[in-house]
């Protein structure tokens, strides 16, 4: 396992250093200026890292091991694929959450408790890296099949923006059926579902069958993940 | 001759799929809008100006780097380099081909929308037919010099698209850059095409002085990148390792774009308090002399059904303010007016006075609060009469120890009543000037006249000058210092000298005479004569946010201005030295969080009161010399 992470570790660490400095430059910089409220400052860094960095970190693990060839080599290594799997979900899970608890750490010591205490400010933070975490899982499971980085890139673009679609959707609906948000009132089963659903806050109970609901999706996905890890070799077909 | 035509007819064979795009995009989805115009207002809209518009550029940059990668790779590279013909040659051909077809499918969609359009008073078509392709000429360049450079399309795009952002949005951030901005140039050709009327567009000032640098700076990038490309593929020149290039690359663009911004709109109005509004509420508006205040709250979406507001009086000790017992009520504020009907006295600071008016009943009264002491609370409700009757909005003014209430009765007709607070018995009611609207009329624009501006005051019956022009600052949008008033807009900060203050309150006052030029004195009510002496013109980043003012304050030659972004939601406040009017200029900002408009209370010492989600005492903006 070791030696898998280290090799992950080597190939994407340059990744979790440009999502640090991007997400820690834009929070300094925003905190240190107060253009606006500290507030939108940070959910801006959010909103930044949970776009950005699960896109980022998906279309480099598998799509750029087969479009440079490797995945073959790496399947051909005397591990089990649950293991390459492991090593690779873990690398995309830093790569979503690391620049998102720099950029923490980065906002509460510019400006914690200046508007915000640092706990509301954690609170923020804490949900983006769930839903950046929870979107990378999505894309990851999809794009394993993905034949380039270019293209798994692509796809995970789709994905963000199909879950954009269905979240505003599911916003608008439940405006509609007069619940209001899922802060206050019952989130709808599709919202458990949903990698956005930590974005808004939810209720003690919400969160905790979120986590369930979440954790669920995790576990499929890394199932659909390891029976999609094969490599065919296009010059083998007739 | 036969190689070059050959060199075009293979560029046209692998580049008319824009066309194809172009017929599906920005033809066949307008013909669709149309059809639904057709069936809705019985009229056939062709718009396609708005696909164009947005999508014009990106697909320039799609073209040419998707021409050049294609002919750039591996194998076909190394084909073109076995063939007699110069690297030069095929790629100018493959330039100037991309680009004419280019130009083909975005202008003659466009063509024939102003065709179709010529019964509509909209040239939107014209003016993108006339700014739009130098745009499209540089980043169609932009992308051909990245796709020379880095020879994989989807690197290639996301770098162009991130120079051409730069092109776009550095002129807009960095001041000097301004002449070299394409909004500007865009905004000019869309007032002179509008402004021609059915002119012929391609004849509308290209050649206007204020558009060259725009044109020379276009044409430059242009050029410069063509050359680059052709070096780049003559010698051999590319980036091995794109990937990491490319998103270090829109990252650094990001971060440049941002850093610009937020350092051209920095806060630097130092925070000496904060004071939390417990428990979830806004400050929503402040009142205070420097020694004695208070700050009017509200308890924000958490809190009761019924909001109560709370009044929170301070005393300013040692420079920071010591808040006493909040005194909470829910008839302390008025939603509809705000801090129209409200007034606090300096000489009574221990009382808060509201005006109240009653649709149903028609009532009028004052209500004053006790703030301090055993009996706070509602201290006494004088009842004013039962004659309000809608209209403009009822007012409650405090100049010097006096308060001024005036609400409408009629069309034509509005009350005043004079306060004399220190004694709450005997109430001075003074005959009613009939006007047209409430006092709220009077704070805008009576014409102008001989390069001299005419502005209503409060047709309050105040003894004084001075006391006429404080009365006229309790409104939104007008600030009175000295000599001096200051006008705030969303486009610019306005500062005049006051000439005189003319005219008395008249039974005939009409609203017609104030749109129409410069006012008869001997019919009009309290006007002040002011000669215009300077603005701020705001930069393109601030109009880019589009502020709409909120409150205005002059005190100590400072110009304090609440202002919320239209673009972006965010409320901020701009202090401005006016110590020379001629010339007003930006000092200090602050932004807070807030549901609203900020609440600003200047004091006597260059400090400031802002309240958003909390109460800021800020410390006084830099002094430049």
């Amino acid at each position: 396992m070791r030696p898998l992470l280290w090799k992950e570790w080597h190939e994407q660490r340059w990744k979790l250093g440009f999502g640090c400095v991007v997400l820690c430059a834009f929070a300094l910089i925003g905190l240190r200026t107060r253009i606006v409220s500290d507030e939108s400052i940070i959910v801006g860094t959010c909103a930044l890292g949970v776009l950005l960095l699960p896109i980022l970190s998906a279309a480099g693990l598998f799509p750029a091991e087969r479009g440079e060839g490797t995945l073959k080599t790496l399947l051909a290594l005397p591990v089990t694929r649950s293991k390459l799997l492991a090593a690779k979900m873990i690398l995309g899970t830093a790569l979503c959450a690391g620049p998102l608890l720099a950029a923490a750490a980065v906002s509460v010591l510019v400006a914690g408790g200046r508007e915000i205490s640092d706990s509301a400010m954690f609170a923020i933070f804490w949900r983006a890296i769930a839903s950046g975490v929870f979107l990378f899982v999505w894309m990851f499971a999809l794009t394993v099949r993905s034949p380039s980085e270019g293209r798994g890139a692509a796809l995970a673009v789709g994905i963000l923006v199909c879950w954009l679609i269905v979240t505003s959707g599911l916003i608008r609906s439940t405006h509609i059926a007069g619940y209001g948000f899922p802060e206050s009132h019952a989130p709808l089963p599709l919202w458990l579902a949903c990698p956005f659903v930590f974005v808004f806050p939810p209720t003690q109970w919400a969160t905790a069958l979120g986590v369930i609901a979440q954790g669920a999706i995790t576990v499929a996905l890394c199932l659909v993940t390891l029976r999609a890890m094969t490599f065919t070799d296009p010059e083998a077909q007739p | 001759m036969k190689q070059l035509i050959a060199l075009a007819w293979k560029e046209w064979r692998e580049v008319r799929w824009v066309l194809g795009f172009a017929v599906v995009i920005y033809v066949a989805l307008p013909v669709i809008g149309g059809i639904e115009s057709l069936r809705m207002s019985h009229r056939l809209v062709f718009e396609a100006s708005p696909w164009i518009e947005y999508t014009g550029g990106v697909l320039a940059t799609i073209v040419a780097v998707t021409s050049v990668c294609r002919d750039l790779k591996h194998p076909i590279a190394e084909f073109w380099q076995s063939r007699a013909v110069s690297s030069t040659l095929w790629l100018l051909i493959k330039y100037g081909v991309g680009l004419a077809i280019l130009m083909i499918a975005c202008i003659v969609p466009l063509l024939i929308e102003e065709w179709t359009a010529d019964f509509r008073s909209n040239h939107a078509a014209a003016a993108i037919i006339e700014g739009f392709p130098l745009v499209w000429a540089v980043q169609y360049s932009l992308g051909f010099v990245c796709a020379c450079v880095i020879r994989r399309p989807a690197p290639a795009i996301m770098l162009a698209l991130a120079l051409s952002l730069l092109v776009y949005c550095l002129p807009i951030i960095l001041p000097p850059l301004h002449a070299f901005s394409f909004t500007e140039f865009f905004r000019g050709i869309e007032r002179s095409v509008s402004g021609e009327g059915q002119q012929i567009p391609s004849r509308v000032g290209l050649t206007s002085t204020h558009r060259q640098p725009f044109i020379v700076a276009a044409a430059g990038i242009t050029i410069c990148s063509l050359v680059f490309s052709l070096m780049a593929v003559g010698r051999e020149w590319k980036i091995e390792s794109p990937q990491r290039l490319t998103v270090w690359s829109m990252g650094g663009v990001l971060l440049v774009l941002f850093g610009s911004a937020s350092f051209r709109l920095a806060a630097n109005l130092p925070i000496l308090q904060s004071i939390d509004i417990a428990p979830s509420g806004d400050v929503l508006a402040i009142y205070s002399d420097g020694h004695r205040g208070v700050a009017v709250t509200d308890w924000g979406r958490d809190g009761p059904g019924r909001i109560p507001y709370v009044a929170r009086p301070f005393t300013v000790v040692s420079n920071r303010l010591e808040f006493g017992e909040p005194l909470s009520n829910a008839k302390l504020w008025d939603g509809r007016f705000g801090d129209r009907v409200c007034a606090w006295l300096p000489g009574q600071p221990d009382l808060f006075f509201r005006l109240a008016v009653s649709w149903r009943t028609q009532e009028v009264s004052l209500i004053v609060f006790r703030l301090s002491g055993s009996d706070r609370g509602i201290y006494k409700t004088i009842s004013l009469g039962n004659s309000y009757r809608g209209g403009a909005d009822p007012n409650l003014i405090a100049v010097g120890e006096r308060l001024y209430a005036s609400w409408c009765e009629d069309v034509n007709r509005y009350t005043a009543v004079v306060i004399d607070p220190r004694d709450m018995t005997h109430l001075k009611e003074e005959p009613a000037p009939p006007y047209y609207g409430g006092i709220a009329y009077y704070a805008g624009s009576a014409g102008r006249a001989d390069g001299t501006e005419y502005v209503w005051l409060p047709p309050v019956p105040v003894t004084s000058v001075s006391d006429l022009l404080e009365a006229a600052t309790e409104h939104d949008g007008l600030a009175f210092e000295g000599n001096s008033m200051f006008e705030a807009t969303r486009d610019s900060l306005n500062c005049f000298k006051l000439l005189r203050v003319i005219g008395k309150p008249s039974a005939t006052q009409k609203k017609s005479t104030a749109a129409n030029g410069p006012p008869d004195r001997r019919s009009d009510g309290f006007l002040a004569q002011l000669q215009p002496v300077g603005a701020y013109q705001p930069t393109l980043l601030e109009r880019f946010l589009d502020p709409i003012p909120h409150q205005i304050r002059a005190i100590n030659g400072l110009v304090y201005l609440s202002q919320r972004s239209e673009t972006l939601g965010f409320p901020g406040v701009t202090v401005f030295d006016v110590t020379d009017p001629t010339s007003p200029r930006p000092i200090g900002h602050f932004a807070a969080p807030s549901d609203g408009p900020l609440a600003i209370c200047p004091l006597p010492d260059g400090q400031v009161l802002v309240g958003g989600h909390k109460l800021y005492q800020l410390g006084a903006p830099p002094r430049h010399p």
